[in-house]
């Protein structure tokens, strides 16, 4: 099928070529036939050569005049008839039309050139024949051989499942989980891989599928789940899958599978994607709660330096650091806040404020 | 043109009729077909015959134009699918069981005798498979079934079917389960079984998570406290009166947070005291 469109483009290419080549010999039987222009209708426009009135035909003598007439044939010949959008008509046609077919069936039925990834099978009359490579290869024209193209240098990828639908398998702890995986694979022997599966690709993908079922049904729903644990899911299905292709001798060789999505079913969507929040929240209170404990740390660290800091001085001269540590406190409290002085119950009176402090606030002034 | 036909139509007869001819004492056989040539409806011979290791027969092959025919089976492997058959297995689970079956005709003369064509071949497979299925797989547990091998019930039912399909001319190479499934009850039932497991879970992460963050501050807390009561057993009593200090400064002594609280001083208090010049 892939000759076919040189086949249409070569046509009226080679049926160009040929009209100058026809001209001249038509013209040459003619002189030999001593046969008159009147002849020619059947070949051209008929009605156009009876007028003697034809600008195109010098009206003067015989002999003399011949070899121009031939010429001016040939010029009529090339020239389109008017309502005809064709160079030749008739019988020359016919045969230019033929030659140009058979033309362009030999060059695209045996001439075969081959992509760098490319090789072809090639038969007679059904019968194989050869694996030819890639460049250039010249076989016998259809129907005596045959040559089918196939890609065997790239890896071609199987989506399973082919189209976007949910496939729920059956996890061993009896839960359902919905796979998208591509398989990876390549030609590995082309004769077989030709001959022995009538659709290699379709077989691949119910094999796949039914490998990919038995080796999810060993795992648990978490364990398919979790990407630490794909590989050896992958690495199960590749090998049944190869054991089998190898014992069919379907000429396949699986590359490697790819786990595209494993995912809990649609219907369940919704609580598993709370638990993923759940998770999230989780994650988060457990770093809110961190945060928190370095922080109360960090002011126990701070409070137990400060008195530290405070005692070291308190230890030399107890009275003094005491009275200073009070009087700046008050000074403080005071300057931030409006002050009355007398006996009022209203308002706060300071000593009274912070309970028992203020005995020993008296003492630590005294 | 009409003219040249006329010309030429001895030839062009001629030509037909050598290649109506030619076709009928040819017949191509390609190499994934295996051709039986039948004279006057007889099985004669077989063209390409499947032979493990043996690949030669394949082409142009003769035969005798009317008297013969040919009629061809695929040499390759034939796969068969067998959809969603429903299985009650041992411990009481309802299943939708696909059976792909992978199949060879080693016999083509011995089918097309006994059955006819590959077509004929799936129908007597789709016959057979059911009762097998509901036999061997009937007397073993859900999740041995969707295991591989399906428990050994795979190779069971091959090695049965397989005698079955024999006579017909047809080894059986592979048979296995392609999916199994819970039909629409069991599927519910799955569903609600998978929404239990997963709301224990919500349930249990979010109580994970609450513990975990309260020992996590309920650890810090103990530091703490630890820390301040080396520093305090210095001196339990100035410690105390730090503190007071420091809950005073933080509660009144801050201009950020200024209190609208009017700090009444008795003329005796002990700040006081030193101004009326005791």
């Amino acid at each position: 099928m892939r000759a076919l469109p040189l086949l249409i483009a070569g046509g009226p290419l080679i049926v160009g070529c040929m009209s100058e080549s026809e001209g001249p010999k038509r013209g040459k039987k003619r002189v030999e036939g001593q046969q008159p222009d009147a002849v020619e209708p059947s070949l051209d426009t008929p009605g156009k050569e009876e007028s003697g009135s034809n600008p195109w035909l010098p009206a003067a003598s015989e002999n003399s005049q011949r070899r121009s007439a031939r010429m001016e044939d040939i010029l009529r010949q090339r020239r389109p008839a008017p309502g005809s959008p064709f160079l030749l008509n008739g019988p020359g046609l016919w045969a230019v039309a033929a030659v140009a077919m058979a033309s362009a069936w030999l060059l695209s039925t045996s001439v075969h050139n081959l992509r760098p990834d490319e090789r072809g099978i090639v038969t007679t009359f059904g019968r194989y024949q050869a694996t030819i490579g890639p460049g250039f290869n010249l076989t016998m024209p259809w129907p005596v051989q045959n040559v089918v193209r196939s890609e065997v240098g790239k890896d071609k990828a199987l989506q399973l499942p082919g189209d976007d639908t949910e496939t729920l398998m059956l996890t061993r702890d009896g839960e359902l989980i919905d796979l998208r995986v591509a398989v990876r694979w390549r030609i590995s022997d082309l004769r077989r891989f030709s001959y022995t599966l009538p659709d290699p690709e379709a077989a691949l993908g119910k094999l796949a599928d039914s490998a990919l079922r038995a080796a999810v049904a060993e795992m648990t729903f978490d364990e398919v789940r979790d990407e630490k644990r794909q590989a050896e899911l992958q690495q199960r299905v590749v090998g049944r899958l190869q054991r089998v292709l190898d014992g069919w001798q379907a000429g396949i060789s699986v590359v490697g599978i790819e786990i595209k999505a494993a995912k809990p079913p649609a219907k369940l969507a919704g609580a598993f994607k709370e638990i993923d929040k759940a998770s999230q929240e989780a994650r988060k209170n457990h770093e809110t709660a961190l945060t928190y404990a370095a922080k109360i740390r960090h002011q126990a660290d701070l409070d137990a330096a400060e008195f530290d800091k405070a005692y070291e001085l308190y230890r030399i001269a107890p009275a003094v650091t005491r009275e200073r540590i009070y009087y700046e406190t008050i000074e403080k409290v005071l300057r931030n806040n409006p002050v009355a002085i007398g006996n009022s119950a209203a308002g706060l009176p300071l000593p009274a404020a912070p309970g028992a402090k203020p005995a020993s606030i008296k003492q630590g002034g005294q | 043109m009409a003219q040249t036909l006329r010309e030429y139509r001895l030839a062009i007869f001629a030509l037909l009729l050598l290649a109506v001819l030619g076709s009928s004492s040819l017949v191509m056989v390609g190499e994934d077909q295996q051709a039986v040539i039948a004279r006057m409806g007889v099985p004669d011979r077989v063209i390409n015959r499947f032979r493990p290791d043996q690949t030669d027969g394949a082409g142009l092959a003769v035969k005798i134009p009317l008297a013969e025919t040919a009629v061809v089976f695929p040499r390759g492997l034939v796969a068969f699918s067998h959809e969603a058959k429903r299985i009650r297995t041992a411990d009481q689970h309802w299943l939708l069981i696909d059976t792909d079956v992978t199949y060879r005709i080693i016999d083509p003369v011995k089918l097309g005798e006994t059955l006819g064509d590959t077509a004929k071949a799936d129908d007597q497979i789709k016959a057979q498979l059911p009762a097998l299925l509901d036999r061997e797989l009937g007397q073993r547990r859900a999740l041995d079934i969707i295991r591989p091998g399906a428990g050994g019930a795979n190779a069971v039912m091959l090695r049965e079917l397989d005698g079955k399909m024999r006579p017909h001319g047809i080894q059986i190479v592979d048979l296995r389960i392609g999916g199994a499934r819970p039909d629409a009850a069991g599927l519910d039932q799955t569903y609600d079984k998978m929404r239990q497991r997963q709301d224990t879970a919500l349930y249990e992460v979010r109580l994970k998570s609450a513990n975990d963050a309260a020992a996590i501050t309920q650890a810090a807390e103990v530091d703490a406290a630890t820390r301040l009561k080396q520093s305090a057993d210095k001196d339990p009593e100035f410690f105390s009166f730090m503190r007071a200090m420091r809950s005073y400064r933080e509660m009144y002594g801050d201009p950020e947070r200024r209190n609208t609280t009017t700090i009444v001083l008795p003329p005796d208090s002990g700040y006081l005291k030193q101004l009326g010049g005791k």
